[in-house]
């Protein structure tokens, strides 16, 4: 059976105040894959995946959400976000506890909050990503690792068929930074969960995607093949060398 | 003098009922403006509220019904105008209460209506709510708290990550200029206790006490809820004993919680 197509973008172009960013970029993300988005700051990366999600409008061009164009997608159940301010610029004086905070990831129109299978789905999420002990503590008090944990599972709560996830480490420590691709790449593996990751953590891009993505000068390069990809390649996409092109 | 007693006059029973249902409704709303970053909110839709007092004055109609519709017309004034300068929206804020204000001079400088009635919305005042006001008071206090409830989820979610609320499928604009609409109604009803001057306060304070004792968000609601309502009976009662000014007391007192919540915590926090 042929796979789902989860987005798709055709001639995007966007720019900041009169700047170019991204100039006619194309790209297909399947149904089970596992894309990370790599390149150098100010690149575009983040600007991609919230063109992807209508978080941004394109100048030019058409993008398409599991097959529906963008305009009129309404199924916002079918996709998971994992903003990047989630933990870094997130305030710690919240009054919020876990489950509250993964609760609002759950949204089924009004009156959502009384339903039962609210309580229901906050618990499952939490359970997935493993921090079901931590649903009473408030928000502010966890750990960076544990934070972001949480946001993943506001994220996750709704079963989403897609998860984006914008810079999704930053700010923790190494090990917490292992263990969330880790659980990513178990998403994907075993829920099917189709990812796609803005990252600056090289290295556990290679380990747990199965695509990687070049985003510079303006464009974007989609690796099918992971093993294609050589560390001197990588370095000239991050900006360290310009001997080669993508 | 015992409570039952003050609450054999009528007025004092409009009084109670108005502060109640005030106190609840400018507690839930103000912690949801506190946390949106929009503390000030308050004191610009009860400064405009004032323009609305000065145009039933002017006009002829009843002041109460002026202060609610100049509220929600300030409220949405400041919305409309917040798109025009994103990076500034405290700018919305400025416009909108100097221009309401002025406008509210010229139309009582022009009545000459410089009277107890203008001063009655301008401090508050216990003999002022009239058996009207107490319907109407309820009317919209229960349209505002059932929004509430009803709207729970969105409004936490709006006030703690409006991008992820937009993702999770929520209608992020209508949501926030409706949050405003309710929290304009509720300004304008709490204008009749405790006076344009010093509603923001009570939209404020109760929130600071919430924030400083509650673990979770409704935890933090029902402490804002709670002080609230306590401020407000307690303030009730005494400014009729002592013959003060209710909003004045009422606003008093919640400082005075929240001062003592504070210095429990700054203690507590020198002792660890």
């Amino acid at each position: 059976m042929d796979k789902i197509e989860v987005a798709r973008m055709e001639g995007v172009y966007f720019s900041y105040n009169g700047r170019p960013v991204l100039e006619g970029v194309s790209l297909k993300v399947m149904e089970g894959d596992f894309l990370a988005l790599i390149g150098p700051n100010g690149s575009g990366k983040s600007t991609l995946l919230k063109l992807m999600l209508g978080l941004l409008k394109p100048l030019q061009g058409r993008i398409w959400l599991f097959g529906q164009n963008l305009d009129s997608f309404r199924r916002w159940d079918m996709v998971g976000y994992l903003p990047q301010h989630a933990a870094a610029a997130f305030n710690p004086a919240f009054p919020a506890t876990v489950e509250e905070v993964v609760a609002s990831g759950y949204y089924k129109g009004w009156g959502s909050l009384w339903r039962q299978e609210v309580k229901e789905a906050v618990f499952w999420a939490l359970e997935l990503v493993g921090i079901r002990d931590l649903a009473y503590r408030r928000i502010g008090e966890l750990s960076g690792g544990q934070r972001q944990k949480a946001f993943l599972a506001r994220a996750l709560a709704k079963r989403p068929r897609a998860l984006f996830l914008d810079e999704p480490t930053t700010g923790i420590d190494v090990s917490s930074k292992e263990e969330f691709f880790r659980l990513l790449e178990k998403l994907n593996r075993e829920q099917g969960l189709t990812i796609v990751v803005v990252t600056h953590d090289i290295g556990e891009a290679f380990s747990r995607a199965k695509k990687i993505g070049c985003v510079r000068n303006q464009g974007v390069y989609i690796h099918e093949d992971i093993t294609e990809v050589d560390q001197e390649h990588i370095a000239e996409v991050l900006g360290y060398s310009l001997r080669r092109r993508c | 003098m015992g409570l039952s007693y003050i609450l054999s006059f009528p007025f004092m029973q409009r009084a109670f009922l108005a502060g109640v249902i005030t106190a609840f409704l400018a507690a839930t709303l103000g912690l949801f403006m506190v946390l949106r970053r929009l503390s000030l909110i308050g004191d610009t839709l009860s400064h405009a509220t004032l323009a609305g007092v000065a145009a039933g004055m002017f006009f002829g109609f009843y002041p109460f019904y002026g202060a609610i519709a100049a509220a929600a017309l300030a409220a949405l004034i400041i919305e409309g105008i917040r798109r025009f300068f994103p990076r500034y929206a405290e700018i919305s804020l400025a416009i909108v209460m100097s221009t309401f204000v002025a406008l509210a001079v010229v139309m009582i400088s022009l009545k000459k209506a410089f009277n107890a009635d203008l001063f009655s919305f301008l401090f508050g005042s216990l003999i002022a709510v009239a058996p009207q006001d107490v319907v109407v008071m309820g009317m919209a206090g229960l349209v505002v708290l059932g929004s509430t409830l009803l709207f729970f989820q969105e409004f936490f979610s709006i006030s703690f990550d409006e991008e992820a609320a937009r993702l999770a499928g929520m209608p992020v604009d209508s949501l926030n200029i409706y949050l405003t609409l309710l929290t304009a109604v509720t300004v304008a009803l709490a204008v009749r206790i405790v006076g344009t001057l010093l509603v923001a306060a009570l939209m404020v304070l109760p929130p600071a006490v919430g924030l400083q004792l509650g673990n979770s968000f409704k935890g933090a609601l029902a402490f804002s809820v709670a002080t609230a309502l306590f401020a407000v009976v307690v303030g009730l009662y005494l400014s009729f004993i002592f013959d003060l000014a209710p909003g004045g007391t009422i606003v008093l007192l919640c400082a005075f919680i929240l001062s003592i919540v504070l210095g429990i915590k700054g203690v507590k926090g020198t002792w660890k």
